[in-house]
């Protein structure tokens, strides 16, 4: 902290001395600064992050087995994948989970901080409420939602109480899926929420007001008021929680293990047992790599896609 | 602070009685969501207060023969869970120190210093973002192992406290401060690293307490990796990877579980009720929020 | 803002400090030096990696890790646990990277995949004169491949059909003897499966399910030459009737995702009054459930009654530097004294006949005989070196089968093309 007094420019300068030759001077000192403040962010990912990657990739073109030699493979690692039909499926698993919960997270996180900006009163304590469940832990949620869903669990139970036969949620191929959305939008979801709602907030009331007053109804109001207004939140929304959803792992790690059958693997489960079950660490870092393309492309095309629906200036 | 808000105009301009029985049940119903919502923290607290053999009655209730607060104990009694909890402390709030001093300062540099190569080396940050944790788990794990680090507190806080995403936010949050202000400053004779410690970080308090909350929830939350690289559980070891150790070869007991996941939930839930005003000011003054 | 430059200075050096004494801490618990080390006086630190289920489990283990210490001062055992779960996925890599600790704890299903960065033990054996004769044939038998020994076994049984007495008296169904059939065992399911309760808690993990098939068919899922062998169409058969009693005969709950507890709880809970377990689990089971608990050896196929054994062991890794004092804290582990020790704590049936009476002495009527009459007809079950994946696939895909919504020959056939190799 002591760099503070000795780095810093000495303050005898004549600084209001004329605008040009301040900028100049103010520019030149950039560097030097610039570089002790990116420094321990630049070293911490280069050491922790930009090193892995770099490793991940060249495992991904050897055979790379826990014991016994390693070889090179070229592409095969690659090849066998893209051609093996369980890594098709679990991409396709990864899809459909991310065509189910993204949409379900916004609409859910969307609808419920409109409908909560509407409170009078307690809408502090509402948010917080909807966003306890991303703060407890995920072993300790899944755990949870394990005896909800289970045949005599709590929904079963309830159902068995009013005579309904309730769907076996984590036995049943056709429903495992749909269980391991509702549960991660349920834990999920509050992070959007808050996002949202703090868009909201920062909406002049003057404006929705003086639509009312010129009889604007709701939709109206919320099609070319709120929505123009928060499209940048939306957009950013959209665009994390993409990115998250590819990656989802601990909730079919922990409730479902990826079954039954193969209906709830996931690519980074997938990657997981490759790596850490089967000790095939190359094909691990190969199926790591695809996530990683298939995640830079539809990331690009968000940003791509961006220009024809977000609003930056109102 | 907005619960003091006036109420919203949309109501006072037509303060009919209609109008407010409208209010009146949609605020009920509202409330009644956010109930069923919280059913599941409700059965696992419940859940906690039972005795072994109500677990898994039927039909399923939300209070078993008697309330046996017991099951707290024994599930201290059980694992140490004081360790985990203190582990889980000690990786959580050095983590997320580090994570502020280092994210603001470099957030800093991208916003409001001007230096070659400046977009090229954030865009290389935001790649990183897209970097699945899981993807750089096994590479991790080998590097972990040249440092010797391995079932270290320090393998379970550096490698995740330099984000892409903590100098993402902070950024967005300095790009909103006036230039005037640093200007100001600068004429003031204050250098670059004054301008940063005596008017940056301090209006950046919202932002820093956002990033905080996020950053502690995800160390204190993490699984997958303390997993990995924590050999000595019952020394070392984290709360869920504690709550883990209940599902071992003896049968798990789902009261005791249930009791030791409220404990492992009550650290991050104070913390969200310490911080619940900045939370959401602090997403409204960044613009953006999330992870 | 003025006054708030030092809380911001705080801050920063809150984080400098925290990380100058992690890295000052870093420099001196040589925590990545694998396999223990020895100092100038010969003093030896050795580390055992074991799973452990709890505290009191823990204290068990380290009870032991502190007795050789006392048996040979110049050895101190440093013991860390994990969960049982948990513990092979670490064990995996670690052995993978060469991080292992000395003394390796080992399941008999395991060692397949852990047994190649593993020592063999036959020189040590013989070298510290081990006496074997004392330990049950099949436990030793289960630590070893192809003729070498690789673990010491702690442990080992048969795997037995565990019974709640109380819900047999309640039915009004004769409790289980010694010689009943599989007819025997159906006809006393359907008639227990009543009022939401039911007969039988059946689950397609590997222990759970394969001395149902052995004693149907006659025949384990892996070949005596260390194949997988879950094409062979009696087994598939074998299976498919073991998953009827949940799909067509409904004498069994329904199962949910892949809670392997979850046969357990429900006999635990009261809901199943049948389950298959081994003996390490009887002495826990009995203090967790509020029911008079039977044992009895599983029913009879046409071809009489079998069963299938598992124990586990201890072992040392290949990266372990002092496997001489390794073996000698094995050895003080698993002498008559600490097993019976364990035993008389229910923590495990000891692989050492010596060792067995303590054990005996806790347990319920009826376990001693049932175990005999069980352990007579044992076989260790084989399995392969990927059996973690084929485990965890048999989950995966049995549920659905168990379930009735697939069939096992088709479950089977494709874990066989998944993970033959």
């Amino acid at each position: 902290m002591t760099m503070e007094s000795t780095i810093s420019p000495a303050p005898e300068r004549p600084v209001p001395s004329g605008p040009p030759r301040s900028k100049k001077s103010w520019r030149d000192s950039d560097t030097a600064a610039a570089t002790v403040f990116a420094a321990p962010s630049t070293i911490g990912l280069t050491v922790f992050t930009v090193i892995p990657i770099v490793m991940s990739l060249v495992m991904s073109f050897y055979n790379w087995p826990a014991f016994g030699d390693k070889s090179v493979a070229g592409t095969a690692n690659f090849s066998d994948l893209l051609s093996s039909p369980e890594f098709r499926r679990v991409v396709l698993n990864t899809v459909v989970f991310t065509v189910l919960y993204l949409p379900l997270n916004l609409l859910v996180s969307l609808g419920l901080s409109l409908w909560i900006s509407t409170m009078r009163r307690g809408r502090q304590t509402l948010r917080v409420l909807f966003f306890v469940p991303v703060v407890t832990p995920i072993v300790a949620n899944v755990l949870v939602w394990k005896m909800i869903y289970q045949p005599n669990g709590l929904i079963d139970g309830i159902g068995q109480q009013f005579g309904v036969d309730m769907p076996n949620f984590l036995g049943d191929p056709n429903w495992a899926m749909l269980a391991l959305v509702l549960m991660s939008v349920w834990q999920g979801f509050g992070y959007n929420l808050l996002v949202f709602s703090a868009a909201i907030d920062s909406i002049p009331q003057s404006l929705n007001e003086a639509a009312s007053l010129d009889g604007v109804g709701p939709w109206q109001r919320f099609r070319h008021i709120t929505l123009p207004m928060i499209s940048p939140s939306m957009f950013f929304a959209t665009t994390m929680t993409l990115i998250t959803t590819f990656q989802v792992f601990a909730q079919p790690y922990l409730l479902t293990g990826g079954g039954p059958g193969a209906t709830t693997e996931t690519l980074v489960l997938f990657i997981y047992r490759e790596g850490f079950s089967n000790f095939a660490l190359g094909t691990a870092a190969a199926g790591a790599w695809v996530l990683f393309a298939i995640i830079l492309v539809i990331t690009a095309l968000q940003f791509l896609f961006q220009k024809k629906w977000v609003t930056y200036d109102v | 602070m907005s619960e003091l808000a006036p109420p919203s105009p949309a109501g006072r301009s037509r303060n009919t009685s209609a109008a407010k029985i409208r209010h009146g049940l949609s605020a009920t119903l509202l409330w009644l969501v956010a109930l069923l919502f919280l059913t599941p923290l409700i059965y696992t607290v419940a859940t906690s207060l039972k005795p072994a053999s109500d677990v898994f009655s039927v039909p399923p209730s939300l209070v078993g023969k008697e309330i046996r607060w017991q099951n707290y104990a024994d599930a201290l009694d059980y694992l140490p869970f004081q360790k985990f909890i203190l582990n889980g402390l000690i990786v959580a709030v050095s983590g997320t120190l580090i994570t502020l001093a280092a994210a603001s300062m470099s957030a800093y540099a991208f916003a409001r210093l001007k230096f070659r190569g400046r977009n090229v080396l954030f865009a290389a940050f935001l790649a990183t973002l897209m970097i699945p944790q899981e993807v750089l788990v096994v590479p991790m794990f080998s590097l972990m192992q040249e440092f010797g680090w391995v079932d270290s507190y320090r393998a379970l806080i550096l490698p995740w406290a330099f984000t892409a995403f903590g100098v993402f936010l902070m950024r967005q949050f300095f790009l909103t401060i006036p230039q005037e202000l640093a200007d100001a400053a600068y004429i003031d004779g204050a250098g670059k690293f004054r301008t940063f410690f005596s008017i940056m970080l301090p209006l950046a308090r919202p932002s820093l307490a956002v990033l905080a909350v996020f950053t502690f929830i995800n160390y204190w939350n993490s699984f997958l990796w303390p997993l990995i690289i924590t050999n000595s559980v019952e020394d070392k070891g984290t709360v869920p990877l504690g709550l883990s150790l209940f599902f071992s070869q003896q049968g798990s007991q789902w009261n005791l579980v249930m009791a030791a996941s409220v404990i492992s939930m009550i650290p991050t839930v104070l913390l969200l009720l310490l911080l619940r005003k900045h939370l959401v000011s602090g997403i409204a003054t960044t613009g953006m929020g999330g992870r | 803002m003025k006054h708030s430059i030092p809380r911001s200075l705080a801050v920063l050096a809150a984080a400098g400090l925290s990380i100058s004494a992690l890295a000052a801490c870093g420099s001196n618990d040589g925590s990545g030096n694998a396999g223990g080390s020895t100092d100038a006086d010969g003093n030896v630190t050795v580390d055992w990696s074991m799973w452990s289920g709890g505290t009191a489990e823990k204290d068990a283990w380290q009870a032991a890790a502190d007795a050789v210490h006392t048996a040979n001062p110049k050895i101190t055992v440093k013991l860390e646990t994990t969960s049982f779960d948990d513990y092979f996925t670490k064990m995996g890599t670690r052995i993978a990277s060469g991080s292992a600790p000395c003394i390796v704890s080992v399941q008999s299903l395991r060692l397949g995949a852990l047994k190649d960065g593993m020592l063999p033990l036959d020189d040590l054996i013989k070298s510290k004169s081990l006496d074997t004769d004392d330990f049950v044939p099949a436990s030793l038998e289960g630590l070893a491949s192809d003729g070498t020994q690789y673990g010491i076994p702690y442990d080992n049984g048969p795997m037995l059909m565990l019974y709640n007495v109380d819900r047999f008296k309640e039915v009004g169904v004769d409790a289980p003897k010694s010689g009943w059939t599989w007819n025997d065992f159906s006809a006393a399911t359907k008639k227990l499966t009543t009022g939401g309760k039911y007969g039988f808690a059946a689950y397609p993990a590997d222990l759970q399910m394969f001395p149902m098939l052995l004693s149907l068919s006659g025949q384990q899922p892996v070949s005596e030459d260390g194949k997988l062998a879950l094409d062979n169409a009696d087994l598939q058969a074998a299976g498919q009737q073991y998953a009827d009693l949940v799909g067509k005969d409904k004498v069994s709950p329904e199962l949910s995702g892949n809670d392997s507890t979850y046969a357990y709880n429900q006999f635990i809970a009261g809901n199943a009054a049948m389950v298959v377990d081994g003996p390490w689990d009887l002495l826990s089971i009995q203090s967790q459930s509020d029911f008079q608990l039977g044992a009895v050896e599983i029913p009879a196929g046409p071809s009489g009654s079998k069963t299938l054994s598992a124990g586990s062991g201890f072992g040392i890794s290949k990266s372990c530097k002092n496997p001489e004092a390794a073996f000698e804290a094995i050895q003080t582990i698993t002498s008559t004294e600490q097993l019976s020790k364990l035993a008389s704590d229910g923590r495990a049936f000891p692989s050492r006949v010596s060792a067995q009476a303590p054990w005996y002495d806790n347990a319920f009527d009826g376990a001693k005989e049932a175990l005999e009459a069980a352990g007579a007809t044992a076989e260790p079950m084989r399995t392969t070196s990927n059996w973690t994946k084929v485990g965890s696939d048999l989950i995966q895909y049995g549920v659905p089968a168990m379930n009735g919504t697939s069939t096992v020959k088709d479950t089977f056939s494709q874990i066989q093309s998944q993970d033959a190799n």
